[in-house]
């Protein structure tokens, strides 16, 4: 089973902004999460390994697979779901579904149309196969993109925020058939929902400022916060005293108050209390490290929160 | 608020660069129409009309106003679609302002910033004016009211009108691609506006045909001088287009609302029923993919059908379908030869008429490239289609085989409908591989080498308007470099310009094309290495910086790009190398301007010797040898010279034609020669014994004219495989400083400093009564020849055949002379068919291509019909034979040589005559025929007015043989197309319109007005009269050459021979520029006691005498006039002599009268002057129904 493997990757655009810094993460089969906030450099990350754009430096290997130097063999056994993607004004998901299992190798018209009725059936999309992709909701418009892109038995499969725009049924729906195919295929799903990954992802990784702050699986993640959370309900209005003289990582508002969550080694101060680490915890504690200056040597030291 | 949002949009739009381009494009062309007047020759006014002129300004405005519609789209449309193409609308319309407001606010504020554009061009051309190096000759003064007139008048009404038209097709289809579709109609409409014949000028919405149409007959004078005139026509066309647009605008208006599903065509998103129910995730089918070397064959297949669908089922692609084929049929149905006479629907001519497809593949190539390479991106697929497991090359090359086979689709139905054209009409030869040739393959390919460049510059430019942009500028800088630049070499073309390569039904199709192919050859290896550069810095995914894609491309550089790059750059050289070989190697490659520069330098180098006494040829013994398959003429030539000055010559200069090879040349006595050659091979001798007075000498030559390879320009049409046709001014030598050969075009001369060469000399120059007009080194000369070509083809020249054989390959006729001719022959030699008929004094024989001889029989009975009466009338014919043989389509004339006529295929052979049709071949004939007189009998003298002995003369004597045939109505009918021809042609005479009999080598005149001039003097006058002068100028100046016959002559007899209260009229109709304006304006009926009808007429007349320019002064008018009543109109389509109630010659004075008639029939039309005799601008009201009296 191959594995997919990144090596130093970084991606600088022509205006200067570094999208991608020194990026390295080995995946094995299974799903990996990959969050991080907007312009965090994920769907860069994505469609460099989707062959759709070349990284100024580093490697990007899937099994024996040089993605960079060999795009095509990586093609026929990718499966991708852009972020956002539109559809042509004419063709039925029938007929779309077919054009691109062609594309992908499909030539016998029988197994082809096996295969795409029975993707039809997994998106339940087949009431609707002839009619105008066009005429598509947000959310069947997604679940044909899924489509197109498990044709094939895809090893490496490349879904970048998949669920933004669903309701929460659809989003169920969709959560339920990543997992069913996700059994040995390597599968990246980038999402700026924390949930998506606690729910879905045995591995996960966050992205800020173009660099890996944070990966690991979920619960070992969590659990390197043990202790460290504390909470306590304030005035909105101490807010800002709060901030400047402990870690908040993130505040919430319940019933007219002000929580706080705060990262502490020890107990802060009066009216904290112990709290146990969220999946969200860890990734706001990633995110709101002060990011290394730019053009600053290889960070030595691991990333202070979690471990890598 | 309307006001507001105007003004906004206003302000929007004239910060937009595409606004100030436009302006300054505007600007800059109108600038250049009076500044640079001189070089804008398709755009300036032509003749003696001043390029700020109140006419030339219009005219200008006018096409301003076509060009404006390309930047519409971009104002207009603009205006709205780019709130719903960026997506912008929803906050747009969320805002209080009601949709109408929005409307009218945005449309008035485009309108005016369109209105800002069209400025420029008037200001252009006001500016233009002030410019230092304008020429003054083409500029009259500045009347600042003029250009206000021609903006607020003509252009800013065309202007509205179009932006409410194109405006309410953006607001209600919503999308760009519908209002291009728009602009292509709307010029289609004003392409068939032109069509005048076909459809009322007023459907051209631009005004043009209109503006035509009202100015047609307007002189030079009047041009500059006179500002167009709203009239009937003017209101009607307006009126019409202007319901047209407001009923348009209107409705758009009314339509409009804020729910962009309305506005924007797209029909709600028909949500399809979603049934929640479990996902039924069965067991995956066992499937895997399969991948092989046919892979990406199966993918390139899928893709291009895939791409191919994507425009074939697009509505706006039909409707660009639907307009190419309207105009298509149009070109197809309307293959008017001359005189209303279509030609025969020959597939030749046919696949001339699929050039109107032109419109189409350029839309096709500049629009859908741009469409085909950004579809993806456009609709957001890109990002799924470029993670699929596809090449780039097969991507690309999917797209460009769908442009590809799209192109060949719609030439492919084109020639489908020319076919079925051919079959409907009854014509079934039909040559499909003509059609696929030159039709398909021949004139589709450089569109298509075209559409790999667009697509190249839409991937290199990365953005689909810069894309266009660099396209555009590409075909400019090719369409310009030939005028502007002097850029004519093959090797600096792509795609553009064509390659000439004329058809003929005699000599096949093939006999031009080696230039073609191999340019095409080059054009497809150099469009193979536009698509490897198209493949190589096309981008997947997003979108690079084209240097970071350079990079890439040459970092994962594999070896098949650049083999296929190698191979076609092989190609490349190996085709351009032949058309470097064939044109600066075999050919001398020569540009327009090394020819200009040449003629120049042979004018100031030799002109001086013109004046020098050379002695005359008076016999001409030459030996052809014609190989028409390798495109070669072998000749020896004897040519007598005689001194016939009174004094004796000490040197003699021969001046040989261009490109002729002049192997030998000797006169028979010892004399040192210089030759010296550039233009032409000048030879000089200096006789080592001057030539007595009276004294003989021969000259001897040998040379010949060869093609080898082919050239860059137009190719020789005279030297072909069969139908070789060549005249003996390319072939034998001038005595003499040649004046044939200098630079005449006057713009040319005035641009190197060079004084106009004079168009002919005085009449009343003497010295040049005893020059022949066309050789001044010869009078009449014995003619006597041997002439060869291959076995087959038969030979023709003038004389008598006194001997033919063969020798082996070849086949040899010994023509001569029986009495002296002018030095005028001709060669032609082509595989004939022959169908010969004796008469009672002469023997006729027309020798043309098999399969040509629709009309045949008419030619024949002309000759003889114009032999006989032409003896009868004038004098006998004095030869034994004529002989008429025809000559490929390349070029189109029927010339009269000696006792022989040579015609094109394309001058009446094809001439397909209907019952309703003039017999074209049938008057033409008689028209060469009559030249065995006027020409051959009796030659003119080197003078003004030439045309008028030899032109005119020939006209009127086909006339008479016409009329005789065919009845007057037939001539009438002929008369008023001379009449349009004589009248629209005045304004465009460079130097100024001449009295008849002193024409000038202008055609309108000595053709067209001669006819209307002699007809109606034979009739004021008597037709004997004039017969009898004729017959009388015979007897005085027939093959006399001291001196040649002038005009002067035949107005000496004329007038002897005319009543003398004639003269007036005679001078009117020859000696002066006279126009009638003759009016019927009303004609009343009363039925009598006795059953009889009573008709008055209530007439107006006037005349006026112009000068050259067109200045008219009104003179008094005292003649009979013809009024005739007709029970049906004389320009109904079956009208025939028995329509004819009456007609009277009535003596009539300047001013109204009235005149009555007691006629047994009732007439219902009356019509003044209806048989075209006298010269009236205004022919509209001439006729006018009969009407009861009150």
């Amino acid at each position: 089973m191959s594995r997919l493997s990144i090596r130093d990757l970084s991606h600088t655009y022509p205006d200067g902004m570094r999208a991608l810094d020194n990026v390295s993460i080995d995946l094995s089969p299974g799903m990996f999460g990959l969050l991080g906030p907007n312009g965090a450099g994920k769907s860069s990350l994505m469609r460099i390994i989707a062959t759709l754009q070349t990284p100024t430096q580093g490697q990007v290997h899937f099994g024996d697979i040089d993605v960079l130097k060999q795009p095509l063999l990586l093609r026929r056994v990718l499966g991708y779901l852009p972020q956002d993607f539109g559809v042509y004004p004419r063709g039925s998901a029938l007929e779309m579904l077919n054009h691109i299992a062609i594309l992908k190798g499909f030539s016998s018209r029988r197994e082809r149309q096996k295969l795409v009725e029975h993707l039809l059936h997994l998106t339940n999309l087949f009431e609707v196969r002839k009619k105008r992709l066009a005429g598509f909701s947000g959310g069947m418009r997604q679940r044909f993109g899924i489509a197109q892109a498990l044709i094939g038995r895809p090893k490496l499969l490349i879904v970048d925020e998949p669920t933004a725009g669903l309701d929460p049924q659809e989003r169920n729906r969709f959560h339920n058939l990543l997992a069913e195919v996700a059994q040995d295929v390597v599968v990246v799903l980038s999402t700026h929902i924390v949930e998506d990954v606690d729910d879905l992802c045995p591995r996960m990784g966050v992205l800020n400022g173009g660099k890996i702050v944070t990966q690991g699986r979920p619960a070992e993640l969590r659990s390197a916060l043990a202790g460290a959370i504390w909470e306590k309900a304030i005035e909105p209005s101490e807010l800002a005293d709060m901030e400047s003289h402990h870690q908040v990582i993130s505040h919430h508002l319940s019933a007219g108050k002000r929580v706080v969550r705060v990262r502490a080694s020890r107990k802060p101060s009066n009216g904290f209390s112990p709290s146990d680490p969220t999946l969200e915890d860890v990734y706001f504690c990633a995110i709101t490290q002060p990011s290394p200056k730019p053009g600053a040597a290889e960070p030595a030291s691991p990333p202070s929160c979690g471990t890598a | 608020m309307i006001g507001q949002i105007a003004w906004l949009e206003w302000r929007y739009q004239m910060k937009s660069v595409a606004l100030l381009l436009a302006f300054a494009t505007a600007l800059g062309l109108g600038f250049l129409l009076t500044a640079n007047a001189g070089e804008f020759q398709s755009f300036a006014p032509g003749g003696m009309v001043l390029a700020n002129s109140p006419h030339a300004l219009t005219e200008s405005i006018i096409k301003f106003g076509l060009f404006m519609v390309f930047v519409m789209p971009v104002i207009i449309a603009g205006s709205v679609l780019r709130d719903l193409e960026s997506g912008f609308y929803p906050l747009l319309y969320t805002t209080p302002v009601t949709p109408q407001q929005y409307f009218s606010g945005r449309f008035l504020g485009a309108f005016g910033a369109l209105a800002v554009v069209a400025a420029g061009a008037p200001l252009g051309i006001l500016l233009g004016t002030f410019w230092p190096w304008a020429d003054p000759s083409l500029l009259g003064p500045t009347r600042l009211h003029h250009y206000g007139y021609g903006y607020w008048v003509i252009m800013v009404p065309t202007l509205l009108i179009i932006a409410a038209l194109v405006f309410a097709v953006a607001v209600t289809a919503g999308r760009m691609i519908y209002v291009y579709l728009a602009v292509m109609a709307l010029l289609a409409l004003s392409l068939i506006g032109g069509e005048a014949n076909l459809i009322h000028p007023a459907v051209d919405p631009f005004f043009y045909e209109v503006f035509e149409r009202q100015t047609r007959y307007l002189s030079a004078a009047e041009r500059n001088q006179q500002l167009v005139s709203i009239d009937g026509l003017t209101l009607q066309s307006r009126a019409l287009w202007g319901t047209l647009a407001l009923v348009a605008w209107l409705l758009a208006w009314r339509r409009f609302s804020f729910s962009p599903s309305n506005s924007a065509g797209k029909s709600p998103a028909a949500l399809p029923i979603e049934r929640d129910r479990p996902e039924r995730s069965g067991a995956e089918p066992l499937v895997s993919s399969h991948w092989n070397g046919f892979s990406s064959w199966r993918q390139l297949v899928v893709l291009t059908r895939w791409e191919i669908r994507q425009v074939w089922v697009s509505r706006p692609f039909l409707i660009l379908l639907a307009i190419s084929v309207v105009l298509l049929l149009l070109n197809l149905v309307s293959r008017e030869v001359h005189y209303g006479v279509q030609a025969l629907p020959v597939t030749r001519l046919m696949i001339g008429s699929l050039s109107s497809l032109i419109l189409a593949l350029m839309v096709v190539l500049a629009f859908y490239s741009a469409e085909i390479i950004w579809r993806e991106r456009r609709c957001g697929f890109n990002g799924v289609l470029d993670a699929l497991p596809v090449l780039s090359v097969v991507v690309i090359s999917s797209k460009m085989l769908a442009l590809v086979t799209v192109m060949t689709m719609i030439v492919g139905m084109g020639i489908v409908i020319a076919m079925a054209i051919q079959v409907g009409s009854g014509y079934f030869h039909l040559e499909p591989w003509l059609y696929l040739e030159r039709g398909l393959f021949f004139s589709t390919l450089p569109y298509l080498c075209l559409a790999v460049l667009t697509c190249f510059f839409q991937v290199l430019a990365s953005h689909r308007f810069v894309g266009l942009l660099m396209f555009a500028l590409f075909m400019g800088a090719l369409v310009a470099s030939r005028d502007l630049l002097g850029i004519e070499h093959p090797l600096l073309s792509f795609g553009l310009p064509a390659v000439p390569a004329p058809m003929s039904d005699m000599n096949g199709h093939r006999e031009f094309m080696a230039l073609g192919y191999w340019v095409r050859a080059y054009w497809v290896c150099l469009a193979g290495l536009f698509l490897l550069a198209t493949v190589a810095l096309w981008q997947r995914g997003v979108l690079q910086p084209i240097g970071h894609r350079t990079r890439r491309f040459l970092r994962q550089l594999k070896l098949w790009p650049v083999m296929a790059a190698g191979l076609l750059s092989v190609g490349a050289a190996t085709s351009g190398g032949v058309i470097y070989y064939n044109n600066n190697i075999v050919n001398r490659y020569l540009t327009r301007a090394d020819v200009e520069q040449m003629k120049l330098d042979y004018e100031r180098d030799y002109r001086a010797y013109s004046q020098l006494p050379m002695p005359a040829i008076t016999a001409v013994n030459m030996t052809v040898d014609l190989y028409p398959a390798h495109r070669r003429v072998a000749v020896a030539g004897v040519h007598t010279l005689e001194n016939r000055h009174k004094q004796a010559l000490q040197r003699i200069d021969v001046v040989f034609p261009p490109d002729l090879d002049v192997l030998s040349v000797t006169l028979d006595t010892n004399a040192s020669q210089s030759k010296s050659s550039d233009l032409a091979t000048y030879v000089s001798f200096d006789l080592d014994s001057p030539m007595a007075p009276g004294e003989l000498r021969e000259l001897r030559f040998t040379a010949q004219l060869e093609h080898l390879g082919f050239g860059h320009d137009s190719p020789d049409t005279a030297l072909v495989g069969n139908g070789l046709f060549i005249g003996n001014e390319r072939i034998s030598p001038h005595i003499g400083f040649n004046p044939d050969l200098v630079l005449e075009d006057d713009r040319t001369r005035q641009h190197f400093g060079l004084e106009p060469w004079p168009r002919r000399p005085l009449l009343e120059d003497r010295s040049q009564h005893t020059v022949n007009p066309t050789r001044g080194d010869s009078t009449f000369i014995d003619f006597e020849t041997t002439v060869s070509t291959i076995a087959g083809q038969q030979a023709i020249t003038s004389g008598d055949l006194v001997k033919h054989w063969q020798d082996g390959e070849r086949a040899y006729f010994h023509y001569k002379m029986s009495g002296p001719i002018r030095n005028m022959y001709a060669y032609a030699s082509a595989r004939y068919q022959v169908v010969r008929e004796q008469f009672r004094d002469w023997q006729i024989q027309i020798f043309h291509h098999p399969g040509h001889d629709n009309n045949v029989h008419r030619m024949m009975a002309a000759a003889n019909d114009s032999l006989l009466y032409f003896g009868e009338i004038f004098s006998p014919y004095q030869y034994q034979t004529l002989t008429i043989a025809e000559f490929p389509a390349y070029r189109v004339f029927a010339q009269s040589f000696p006792d022989t006529i040579f015609y094109s295929e394309d001058q009446g052979f094809l001439d397909q005559i209907g019952t309703e049709d003039l017999d074209m071949p049938y008057y033409i004939t008689a028209h060469e025929v009559a030249h065995q007189w006027w020409g051959h009998q009796l030659t003119a003298a080197n003078t003004q007015g030439d045309g008028f002995l030899h032109e005119t003369l020939a006209q009127y004597s086909a006339m008479l043989v016409m009329r005789n045939r065919y009845g007057r109505n037939t001539v009438r009918r002929f008369l008023k197309f001379e009449l349009d021809r004589y009248l629209s042609a005045r304004a465009s005479d460079p130097q100024g319109e001449m009295p008849l009999y002193r024409v000038e080598k202008q055609k309108y005149i000595h053709y067209r007005k001669g006819s209307i001039v002699m007809y109606a003097l034979s009739t004021y006058l008597g037709e004997e009269v004039i017969n009898r002068s004729l017959a009388e100028l015979l007897r005085l100046r027939a093959y006399s050459a001291e001196p040649y016959a002038t005009s002067l002559d035949f107005l000496k007899i004329l007038k002897a021979q005319a009543q003398p209260e004639q003269r007036g009229l005679i001078e009117d109709m020859l000696e002066k520029i006279t126009l009638f304006d003759l009016q019927l304006q009303r004609a009343q009926i009363t039925t009598l006691d006795d059953g009889n009808f009573q008709v008055t007429a209530q007439v107006n007349v006037a005349k006026f005498y112009a000068d050259g320019e067109g200045n008219e002064i009104e003179a008094p008018l005292n003649m009979a006039v013809d009024i005739g009543l007709f029970n049906r109109s004389p320009d109904a389509s079956d009208f025939s002599e028995e329509n004819l109630i009456a007609l009277k010659s009535v003596p009539l004075e300047s001013g109204a009268s009235s005149v009555k008639f007691v006629v047994d029939q009732q007439p219902t039309f009356a019509v003044i002057d209806p048989y075209y005799k006298l010269i009236d601008r205004k022919m509209g009201d001439n006729e006018t129904p009969v009407t009861a009296a009150p």
